[in-house]
């Protein structure tokens, strides 16, 4: 996270109110800013103004929830652990390097899955690339044109982490889970080629053998 | 029905009773260039082809751009077949270049890989090529030796037939480990022997369980169809 995120954090959760929300939003369930008002006796648009702005830092998930009345944002705490990672590096995180050494992974992949020779298991890969996961891709993209972001590496890592996986349950459903392994370590490992230095310091690697 | 795998190839199947012996484990052993690979090819080709039954020929050394180029200039159409589902020709080399546990395949692997393969695509002919490869992941001669008992033992739980190829060094062993003709059911051996500064094939049937087979070394040559074994005539 670079410098200007952290500090809008720190004071986010260091505001009056800041730990006691995500404290309540800790159990997993998603809530409205009226549900958090009431519970913490706190006005709503207090609780909504910071909602929104933990939303933006990525500390908490948001969905829109419709009905024949009002539609109304619902949040809540992904995790029940926050950390904040404090970047000093000047700039943004190196997201272009991040997506072509992910690119690079994929592309690997499809090749080792073609030249091992199982029929199915490459066309089925390429299926699964044209899902969009929940408009994460589309967002992603937003997030590296704008220039990155708080949560770009972020999104980018859950992204190719799901991508991963799902290649992986492919795989392994055609040809075993130990050779399905043995493809996507070996991708990863070669894309790493040239760029160790970004791929170690961002963790890119590790989400990919999740 | 008959209880034997003919593996097509002229000559050689009247020499061994019809062919291999069903859900057996067979060992083809000889140096490099002495016909292996095509032997190898043409038993999971034909038993593809010619008897429908699914093949597989699983690669771990050569690659596969060199053996789809051998089967095309000895006539044999394995896209047809692959597309089909009667014919995997399958390139675990692939996994060689890098992997967690090194830049080799151990029988673990195959085997593991084998587990979901096999039943998934029905196969009834299996070839390996070839323990050499495999023989690399191990430090060991003992350790590869044990994994191999067990590995055949997983193998003959199986439905297929196998034929496992494996280096003979030049010299005068048989095989590179010495003790792989020991584990299967049957050993053909494929020799070049030089005479009178000429190569000279030969193949020999050395060991069939529950076969008469022939014992005699006999010449064989390559055609533009591939192998052929001349059953009349005797090396001596």
């Amino acid at each position: 996270m670079e410098q200007k995120t952290f500090s809008e954090a720190v004071a986010v959760l260091s505001g009056e109110h800041g730990l006691s929300i995500l404290q309540h939003l800790a159990s997993g369930e998603w809530r409205i800013a009226s549900d958090v008002s009431r519970t913490l006796a706190i006005h709503t648009t207090t609780a909504s103004k910071f909602l929104t702005r933990m939303h933006e830092l990525g500390f908490l998930e948001r969905r829109l929830r419709k009905s024949h009345t009002r539609s109304a944002y619902e949040y809540r705490l992904p995790a029940k652990r926050i950390v904040l990672e404090l970047e000093f590096e000047n700039g943004q995180e190196p997201l272009r390097e991040a997506l072509d050494y992910y690119l690079d992974y994929v592309s690997k992949v499809l090749a080792k899955a073609r030249r091992l020779g199982w029929p199915g298991v490459e066309e089925r890969m390429e299926s699964r690339l044209q899902t969009n996961r929940s408009g994460l891709k589309e967002h992603l993209f937003t997030r590296i044109l704008d220039g990155g972001g708080a949560r770009g590496m972020e999104d980018l890592k859950v992204l190719f982490s799901e991508i991963s996986r799902e290649f992986f349950e492919i795989t392994s459903g055609a040809i075993g889970p130990a050779t399905a392994r043995r493809i996507l370590a070996g991708a990863a490992e070669e894309a790493m080629q040239g760029r160790q230095a970004v791929v170690q310091r961002y963790g890119l690697r590790a989400v990919l053998e999740g | 029905m008959s209880d034997r795998v003919p593996t097509g190839i002229e000559g050689f199947d009247g020499l061994v009773a019809g062919g291999f012996p069903q859900r057996t484990i067979n060992l083809v052993s000889g140096p490099a260039g002495s016909g292996k690979s095509l032997f190898a090819l043409h038993y999971c080709y034909n038993g593809a082809s010619e008897h429908k039954e699914p093949s597989m020929y699983i690669i771990l050394e050569e690659t596969k751009r060199n053996l789809e180029r051998a089967m095309r200039s000895f006539g044999m159409d394995g896209a047809a077949l692959a597309e089909s589902k009667r014919f995997f020709l399958i390139d675990l080399g692939e996994l060689r270049v890098s992997g967690t546990n090194g830049s080799s395949i151990g029988f673990d692997e195959l085997q593991e890989f084998l587990e979901s393969s096999l039943k998934a695509a029905d196969i009834r002919r299996l070839a390996i090529d070839s323990l050499a490869a495999i023989g690399l992941h191990y430090a060991n001669p003992e350790v590869f030796r044990e994994r191999l008992f067990a590995f055949c033992r997983f193998l003959r739980e199986t439905d297929v037939t196998t034929l496992l190829l494996a280096e003979a060094p030049e010299g005068h062993t048989l095989t590179r480990y010495g003790v792989e003709q020991f584990v299967t059911d049957s050993f053909v051996h494929l020799g070049l022997e030089e005479v009178k500064g000429e190569l000279r094939r030969t193949i020999t049937v050395r060991k069939m369980r529950f076969t008469r087979h022939d014992t005699a070394k006999h010449p064989f040559y390559i055609s533009s169809t591939g192998l052929n074994v001349v059953a009349d005539e005797k090396v001596v």
